[in-house]
């Protein structure tokens, strides 16, 4: 199991110096904005830094979609599938590597907005007392805490885990049914909008699902549990289909 | 040991691959699996790998359909390299025992020493005749019981072949099972004592070189074309 | 090595080493290759090359010394016998071509007389 991480990791690092490329760059043109005291590196590097985030999240998941669809329809299927490893443990691997890699990124971008907005404050004193102010109001009116605020990023995360997780499902399904003939990954692609469509339909008519700062603690609870439990059905349903209907 | 083929069928949409193969296999035997492009070869040693499932029927190895467990054992060559774009010849190696407990390091040196392959060469910059040596060799350092190579001398060069050849001929131990596919006739017909005929997907015949030239008098050659020709040559 | 199509590739390889020891490249008493290293250097099936041994030990021009391999003659005598079997071998299948030629025996003879002589080494 070590050793199927360990590889998973390494086909994902060339994406992951990318994106440690991306995020120095603008963190830099932050830096120059920052302490040159010039608007325009300053604003363009926290709009990088701000679309980046979201972006690399994003990107983390997809590349790993795609990498099961490069490890199921080429040749280098066998580099998997001809080792004695049952899929639970092959796509085990990629799920363990992915979600940590997701988490770590998030945690990542998070400290280093944190820190960003540190040295801003630092840098204009004034900034900070705007931010206190505005969270005094804020507060005032709708109570945020840090409890809610960190409760919905897990939303967040648990939510992208899941949909990574149908991703691979859709991949595998149409892996298997079409044995790596053409527009595979147009159907893939249908199979992905419809369950998610569908998951999101259900969870919109029951607990409603939203991000709002001031949702209550318990309900964010709820939606990650909800979003936990869809991933692990996920994980267990296609390594299912992998072990026993799967040819590569 | 042994490695029984029982009815194996396998159908893709439109197309049936291979339709009920039935053959038992015994250890101490180099078997040549021939039939042209497209017979089915493929297909049956991929079932045996554990690649592609049997749409009906079974693979048995050892009395035991084959499953994640024959992996440990059964090892397979394709014909087409599948290895990761980044690796280089000395991460293949790497790979092969992360993964596999039958693999000998010792051994996949020596056999990269004898084909002259550098292992800090990037395997996407290998030419055709040393992916080809490469492959033979990190699937021959395995200790495995059966071994299958799926048309290992496709697209190499005599030099390349002998080499094949030899490492084939090391290592073929009376205690392994050997499977060699191919559609080139005459470069087998020396190594293989047997050799299975596979023709339009199905079963057709099993043979002993040697055996053919004793009691008719033909060779592998001349076999095949009665088997595969539409006219008997003369 | 080159193998006909139509004879048992065994005996392909007995008749070869037959004649290096015959011609001496091989020398009497002389450990032979096991039968691993016999397939590798003939490229021939490991089974083949076992009967290869067993076909040479029949015949007399080999014996195994068991645990340490297999050994070309010391016995002089045979080794002439098998030169002389051989011989007569190649001279029948020479006359047999000859006689579909409709060649008699006495115009080979002089055929032979006038011939070029061979330098085989």
């Amino acid at each position: 199991m070590f050793n199927l991480i360990k590889y998973e990791l390494r086909k994902t690092l060339g994406l992951k110096f990318i994106i440690l490329i991306m995020f120095a760059i603008f963190q830099v043109t932050y830096l120059i904005g920052l302490y040159g005291e010039l608007d325009t590196p300053l604003v363009f590097g926290t709009m990088g830094l701000t679309f980046g985030s979201f972006v690399a999240i994003i990107l983390i998941g997809v590349y790993s979609i795609r990498l099961l669809r490069k490890d199921l329809n080429t040749k280098q299927s066998y580099m998997l599938f001809m080792t004695p490893n049952n899929s639970y443990k092959i796509l085990g691997a990629k799920v363990i590597e992915n979600g940590i890699s997701i988490i770590v990124a998030s945690l990542f971008v998070i400290l280093l907005g944190i820190l960003d907005i540190s040295l801003l404050t630092t840098k204009y004193s004034e900034f900070g007392d705007l931010i206190a102010f505005i969270n005094q109001a804020l507060g005032d009116l709708q109570q945020i805490n840090t409890a809610s605020i960190v409760s919905t990023v897990c939303v967040m995360i648990a939510e992208w885990l899941y949909i990574v997780g149908t991703g691979f499902f859709a991949i595998v399904i149409i892996a298997t049914l079409l044995n790596g003939r053409k527009h595979n990954g147009i159907a893939g692609l249908g199979i992905f909008f419809l369950i998610t469509f569908i998951v999101r339909f259900v969870i919109n008519k029951t607990v409603s699902r939203s991000y709002d700062i001031n949702i209550s603690l318990a309900h964010n609870l709820t939606l990650i549990a909800i979003y936990i439990v869809l991933a692990i059905v996920m994980y267990f349903v296609t390594a299912w289909i992998m072990d026993n209907k799967l040819s590569v | 040991m042994k490695l029984e083929s029982i009815n194996a069928t396998k159908k893709f949409v439109g197309k049936v691959a291979v339709e009920d193969i039935s053959m038992t296999l015994d250890e101490g035997h180099i078997y040549a699996l021939l039939g042209p492009n497209g017979s089915g070869k493929t297909t049956w040693m991929k079932m045996v790998a554990g690649l592609i499932k049997p749409s009906a029927g079974e693979i048995r190895f050892n009395d035991k359909p084959v499953d994640i467990e024959s992996r440990k054992t059964i090892a397979y060559m394709s014909t087409e390299p599948f290895f990761y774009d980044w690796m280089t010849i000395g991460d293949v190696g790497k790979y092969y025992q992360d993964f596999f407990a039958d693999f000998l390091m010792d051994r996949y040196d020596e056999l990269l020493a004898g084909m002259e392959l550098d292992k800090l060469l990037k395997v996407r910059t290998l030419s055709s005749g040393m992916m080809a040596k490469l492959k033979i060799a990190v699937t021959m350092a395995r200790d495995a019981a059966v071994y299958m190579l799926d048309e290992p001398l496709n697209g190499i060069d005599l030099l390349a072949r002998d080499e094949v050849m030899r490492t084939i001929l090391t290592y073929a131990t009376p205690e392994k099972i050997m499977i060699i596919s191919s559609h080139l006739v005459e470069e087998l017909e020396a190594v293989v004592d047997s050799v299975i005929f596979i023709k339009d997907a199905r079963f057709a015949g099993i043979h002993e070189v040697e055996e053919l030239r004793i009691n008719e008098g033909i060779s592998l050659a001349d076999k095949y074309r009665e088997v595969f020709g539409k006219v008997k040559e003369a | 090595m080159k193998y006909e199509t139509n004879l048992p590739i065994y005996l392909q390889v007995v008749d070869a080493i037959k004649l290096e020891v015959i011609n001496g490249r091989i020398k009497p008493g002389e450990k032979l290759p096991s039968g691993r290293d016999l397939a590798v250097q003939y490229t021939i099936n490991p089974n083949t090359s076992a009967r290869v041994y067993q076909e040479l030990e029949a015949q007399g021009m080999c014996f195994t010394k068991r645990g340490m391999g297999t050994f070309v003659t010391e016995d002089y005598d045979r080794i002439t016998a098998c030169r002389n079997e051989m011989a007569q071998e190649s001279l029948k299948k020479f006359l047999t071509s000859l006689y579909q030629l409709g060649i008699t025996k006495e115009d080979a003879i002089n055929m032979i007389n006038e011939a070029n002589d061979i330098c085989l080494l």
